[in-house]
């Protein structure tokens, strides 16, 4: 099973190198060199990859999968999606006090006591060290835009 | 120089400095306590906050996570026979079975004291050997910077696991990536797509937070761990070793020091390989070597002692050459990068206070875990083992957000974390280390331009890259790195048909 995503890793690295070799074609001279090498370098070492997958040792395949759970894989990814975007339109202690519960909720933790003070706690500590000491301006609570 | 010494240690003690030296070393064990927390990922979330802060207090408190959790990471492995980080590997041989004969207080006091003295030895190390190191690089020219940079990244790529083309598939991946942006030399656009996002090309410290702090908080929501480590499973009894027992280790501290500092100037070879060589050569050179594995401090005290001892070392071709000897090292020497301080002889001339303080930091919060380490404070920092992984993974999450937002205030590069968290987390599955893209990352810049000063200074030759002594003899070392791989292949295959006919 490895092997089969290495293959797959391999195809995608030989398509990324044939993107940026096109890409490159708009370079001037010098600005191209290096970049092509690098380019090249990185197709023969994909290449060499993929043809381990075909002439390589059958003791070294194991049947370790690509994820080790695809479905949360995917919804946690769709989260921190989420969570970025509302960052940026809810502001983010908003978006952090309401990320943070329902993450730990959707992952299995069932305790809301603890998560209700693990989330407060959070987002207090955050504002102390990172407006408090160190003034830096965050992305804007959407109360605030309101008032 | 001891001058400048003493001028950098007045400069630490201030109140901030020492807060922070305290703050990286108890957060550094926390980190390091946690499984599938690393140090690179303590340093990464923290590279931020040293834009907000003043450098040196930034880097002590990065000197502190990065002493702290590699110490951090013995404490499960000594509870609960599961290293906190890939470096505590070794200890879990003799940790563990001093547990389950009731002696894990003295366990944990051995590790921390080893930890303390091998960081310490390092740092003296780091002290005596960097600044006058990094006069040799003065006879360095263009040609010989370059060979250098691919000599770091083919050692890292070679050296670091079993597979060699995915290393260098690594290393190019980093390479390739750092070239996004504007070519400095032409003013050209590459790689942007029209995205005017893009033009300044990545910041480093968004593409190595998203490498190193997504893909374990990735992994840890998958894995989806509800429940933490019980209380009762954390107790130990509070016996407390005496002094004179713990001095006898002496001679173990001594050679594994010395093993950690070797290993730690290689680019690539990390705490986990100082610590295995440290307790092989002690279990080899011990009049009774069927005790380890079974219980025997020597083994924690040579595994603790060797991967800290690696620490500073690794910061000293970093300082010097600019190739950093483990992947901290790396992230500490992208944070000069982007405080504009330049690794070479440079570093100690026009930043004396930063680059010497920083030594001293390293020092410092070595000698910190014998207070940090001790019995009292163990009991403590085990209890983070408590907390369960899915409620630490949203606080990772969030960290990592504002942490990168508050580098530009830009809400593309917290969607750039995302991508390349989800780049960092596809190589390791894939099994494409980490390290040598890093590395091509950081040292991608310096290659190129000094590729191409090479080629402008001898206006298209292309034999000034094998014309002189420096070049030659770097080649030559590159050349041995890349027939290693095919050696140990065939070293291992010739044991097992040794082992096999006997």
């Amino acid at each position: 099973m490895v092997k089969i995503h290495d293959r797959i890793g391999a195809i995608v690295l030989l398509l990324v190198c044939a993107l940026a070799w096109g890409r490159s074609e708009r370079f001037p001279t010098d600005a191209l060199v290096f970049p092509r090498m690098v380019i090249a370098l990185l197709a023969i070492l994909s290449l060499a990859m993929l043809a381990k997958t075909f002439f390589g040792s059958r003791a070294t395949d194991s049947d370790r999968p690509f994820f080790i759970n695809g479905l949360r894989f995917a919804l946690t990814i769709l989260a921190i999606l989420t969570y970025v975007f509302a960052v940026s339109v809810l502001g983010y202690f908003t978006a952090t006090i309401v990320f943070l519960p329902l993450m730990a909720f959707g992952l299995g933790y069932r305790r809301v006591g603890p998560l209700a003070v693990m989330a407060v706690s959070f987002c207090g500590a955050a504002f102390l060290v990172f407006v408090t000491l160190f003034e830096r301006p965050l992305p804007p609570e959407w109360i605030l835009r309101i008032f | 120089m001891i001058e400048a010494f003493v001028h950098a240690f007045l400069g630490i003690l201030t109140w901030p400095n020492l807060l922070a030296m305290v703050a990286g070393t108890v957060g550094g064990i926390l980190v390091g306590a946690l499984p599938g927390l690393t140090a690179a990922m303590g340093v990464a979330v923290l590279l931020p906050l040293t834009f907000t802060l003043d450098p040196l207090i930034g880097l002590g408190m990065m000197a502190g996570v990065y002493n702290g959790a590699i110490y951090g990471g013995a404490i499960p492995a000594i509870l609960l026979r599961i290293p906190g980080t890939p470096a505590a590997i070794a200890t879990t041989f003799d940790g563990y079975p001093m547990t389950q004969g009731g002696r894990a207080g003295p366990a944990l006091q051995v590790a921390a004291a080893s930890s303390a003295v091998g960081g310490m030895m390092s740092a003296i190390a780091l002290m005596t050997l960097a600044p006058p190191l990094s006069l040799v690089t003065l006879a360095f020219g263009p040609p010989e910077m370059f060979w250098v940079g691919v000599f770091g990244l083919i050692s890292i790529s070679v050296l670091l696991g079993d597979d060699a083309v995915k290393g260098l598939i690594s290393a190019a991946i980093g390479l390739l990536i750092a070239m996004v942006g504007i070519d400095p030399m032409t003013g050209h656009e590459r790689f942007t797509f029209g995205n005017i996002n893009l033009v300044s090309g990545f910041n480093i410290v968004v593409l190595l937070i998203g490498l190193y702090a997504l893909p374990p908080a990735i992994m840890l929501a998958e894995e989806a761990v509800v429940k933490g480590i019980d209380r009762a499973t954390l107790r130990f009894s509070g016996e407390a070793l005496p002094i004179r027992t713990l001095l006898k280790l002496w001679v173990t501290w001594l050679r594994s020091s010395i093993i950690g500092i070797i290993v730690g100037i290689l680019p690539g070879a990390g705490g986990n390989i100082a610590a295995f060589i440290a307790y092989n050569e002690e279990k080899r050179t011990s009049s009774d070597p069927d005790s380890y594995g079974k219980g025997n401090p020597a083994g924690v005290a040579a595994a603790e002692c060797a991967n800290n001892a690696d620490n500073a070392a690794a910061m000293i071709p970093a300082l010097t050459l600019g190739v950093p000897g483990s992947i901290v090292a790396a992230l500490i020497m992208g944070g000069l990068l982007v405080q504009g301080m330049q690794p070479g002889p440079q570093l100690f001339r026009e930043n004396p206070d930063v680059v010497y303080g920083f030594m001293i930091q390293m020092f410092l919060t070595a000698a910190m875990l014998f207070v940090f380490g001790g019995l009292l404070f163990a009991r403590y920092f085990a209890q983070v083992l408590r907390i369960p992984q899915v409620v630490l993974m949203p606080m990772i999450i969030a960290l990592t957000v504002i942490g990168v937002y508050v580098i530009n205030n830009s809400i593309f590069d917290l969607y750039v974390v995302l991508g390349f968290g989800l780049l960092g987390y596809a190589m390791e599955r894939l099994g494409i280390p980490l390290a040598p893209a890093t590395l091509g990352l950081i040292l991608g810049g310096m290659v190129e331009s000094n590729f191409r000063r090479s080629l402008l200074l001898s206006q298209g030759d292309w034999t000034i890259f094998v014309s002189r002594g420096v070049s030659l003899t770097v080649i030559a070392l590159i050349v041995l790195l890349l027939a290693y791989p095919l050696l140990r292949n065939r070293m291992r295959a010739w044991r097992a048909r040794v082992g096999s006919a006997g």
